[in-house]
């Protein structure tokens, strides 16, 4: 056995599937009632994350520890780090990272490292709720629930990229609709249950393709199935157009920084071009809301995704 | 052009399967005969796509043939848009406290609806686990392994027999694959690290490589070094190429990958002499897949 080897051996020893008597606050951003039912009452056939997931997620306890570090060195007080949370009228459990004590007030945090890809997509609190992958999408839920039990009014998501050590911080403000819907799926939950009753599953294929309940839920796939169009012409006109991609976004790129340099010269003579600009006035309606709801109308317009799916 | 596609056809053939024969005749009967064509040449042409769209990735060698992995069929099947329901999954146990889950699906495309099972046993070598007691490796019993890994598993297997069949990607040859989608053996069975040019270079220090097949035959032999110390060479035989060990460990690996047909992943380094084996490992397959 190489040293790796044995490394990932030991990983793979410290993942255990353990039984689940609550709903966990980090869990409840998950919005299928019927996964949440079976994390409660077959959670020993779960399917479990392998070595390679598990070596992240070490990884992660450690970063955990480093911020807790840096924000020592940083002189910002933590108090109650990880401490357990417990609604039991909802039969909600956690534990939070910490709270900062900032300018006499108490703030309910979240550390989380994540890959530098993550850490540039993340900018708000919205990239979060919108999130590219399933586990960024139960953030907001868990600060969320943190928040409520604790009567906060806001919190804070602290990110650090892995690689570079850099930080990001998301804050949040209290948000009683999402609250609301948590609680309300939390009592779902609940009541199944009680009831001993399994709840149809959701369908939505961001939450259910990597699923690890996919085995004993079943969902039935219904395809949509696709339409072969035999038209060389139509084919060809799109392989042209990915042909030109790359020069309208370098057309777009140097369009931007000319109007960039170029910006309030009226008259230029540069290389073989002459350029000549003026400042355009456009009028605006800031119109309330309210009145503009009035004069809504709705239109459609057919919404295409070209996607290259062979290379040859 | 034309006679490309007829070739390109002449590869896949359907493999329809309707669930029921209605007695008809006259008109009906050629329109029936129609459909049956159009269905047939759907499936075809998703079918070729369906090769173009895979990358070597998606594939694995078992026994010499190109074999897709579930995770390119479901990238497949979503993209065509392939639907099924799966039935709830019978568990049988087997002797010694080994148990076995099979699912069975209905997969349907284009009008035509096959069936297909996936079953995995705990016997598989993969769901294995051991304990290393003094260096030497001990098999843990049925109990310590995990059910939920091997449904989950007899599922994926499931899932990827259902589409592979329906959409006739089980018996494809090289050539096919070569001709069709552009993938070459090497791209599959080779995961090579580093810069070939520097293995070539005989006075850089060789960049382990990585092969991943079937076990076809495990060799030894004995004899004494120039200073008349006894060594035993052990040769692993994966397709046309031969790795060589003197750890017994390895040796008794690719023993047990050979009998149970399981695929190993052999990390090698080559020099004037052969490849030379760094570590084996059993059960790279993904659980689910067949093998």
């Amino acid at each position: 056995m190489t040293i790796v080897e044995k490394i990932m051996e030991a990983k793979q020893k410290k993942i255990k599937q353990f039984p689940v008597h609550s709903n966990r606050a980090s869990d409840l951003g998950h919005p299928c009632v019927k996964y949440h039912v079976l994390n409660r009452t077959r959670w020993q056939e779960k399917e479990l994350h392998d070595a390679n997931l598990q070596a992240i997620f070490d990884l992660g306890n450690e970063y955990e520890q480093i911020i807790m570090k840096e924000l020592n060195e940083a002189g910002i007080p933590v108090i109650e780090q990880q401490r357990p949370f417990e609604w039991r009228e909802y039969q909600i459990t956690g534990h939070i990272d910490g709270k900062l004590l900032i300018d006499g007030k108490t703030i309910p945090f979240d550390a989380k490292s994540c890959s530098p890809f993550v850490f540039d997509y993340i900018q708000d609190i919205k990239s979060l709720v919108n999130g590219k992958y399933p586990y960024l999408r139960k953030y907001p839920t868990q600060l969320n629930l943190y928040m409520l039990m604790s009567n906060s009014e806001c919190g804070l998501l602290l990110f650090k990229n892995k690689v570079s050590g850099q930080y990001k911080e998301i804050w949040m403000d209290i948000d009683y609709e999402l609250g609301e819907e948590t609680l309300k799926r939390a009592e779902a939950i609940n009541r199944h249950l009680a009831e001993g009753t399994t709840p149809e599953p959701i369908d939505d294929p961001f939450w259910c393709n990597d699923c690890p309940y996919v085995h004993v839920c079943l969902p039935p796939m219904d395809g949509k199935e696709v339409e072969i169009l035999d038209d060389d012409k139509v084919a060809a006109m799109l392989d042209r157009m990915d042909e030109l991609k790359p020069f309208v976004q370098e057309y777009y790129q140097i369009d931007d920084e000319l109007k960039r340099i170029l910006e309030g010269k009226e008259k230029v003579l540069i290389g073989n071009w002459i350029i000549t600009g003026k400042w355009i006035e456009k009028k605006s309606y800031d119109i309330p809301a309210e009145v503009r709801e009035k004069y809504a109308t709705v239109t459609r317009y057919w919404k295409r995704n070209i996607e290259k799916v062979s290379v040859d | 052009m034309e006679q490309e596609r007829e070739q390109e056809r002449e590869i896949v053939e359907a493999e329809v399967v309707d669930s029921s024969i209605v007695p008809v005749a006259g008109e009906a009967l050629v329109e029936l005969a129609a459909q049956a064509e159009r269905r047939v040449e759907a499936i075809n042409k998703i079918k070729q796509y369906s090769l173009r769209l895979t990358q070597p990735g998606d594939w694995i060698d078992q026994n010499g043939r190109p074999y897709l992995q579930v995770s390119g069929a479901e990238k497949i099947a979503r993209l065509f848009g392939i639907s099924w329901r799966i039935d709830e999954p019978i568990r049988e146990e087997l002797e010694g406290g080994h148990f076995i889950y099979t699912y069975k699906g209905y997969f349907s495309l284009a009008g035509a609806e096959i069936e297909a099972i996936g079953s995995r046993s705990s016997k598989d070598p993969f769901f294995k686990r051991y304990i290393y007691v003094n260096g030497q490796r001990k098999e843990l019993p049925p109990t310590e392994i995990d059910p939920g890994d091997v449904k989950k598993a007899a599922y994926t297997n499931c899932i990827g027999n259902g589409i592979t069949r329906l959409l006739g990607l089980r018996n494809i040859s090289y050539d096919d694959l070569e001709k069709v989608a552009g993938i070459k053996r090497e791209q599959i069975t080779h995961i090579r690290y580093g810069d070939k040019t520097k293995q070539d270079d005989s006075t850089t220090p060789a960049e382990p490589q990585e092969i991943v097949g079937e076990v076809v035959d495990v060799r030894m032999k004995k004899g004494k070094t120039k200073a008349g110390k006894d060594y035993t060479l052990y040769t692993i035989i994966v397709g046309n190429d031969q790795y060589k060990t003197f750890s017994e460990t390895q040796a008794k690996i690719a023993k047990e990958a050979k009998e149970t047909g399981t695929p190993v992943a052999i990390r090698f380094t080559s020099d004037s002499y052969g490849h030379n084996i760094e570590s084996i490992e059993l059960g790279v397959r993904e659980p689910g897949e067949e093998g």
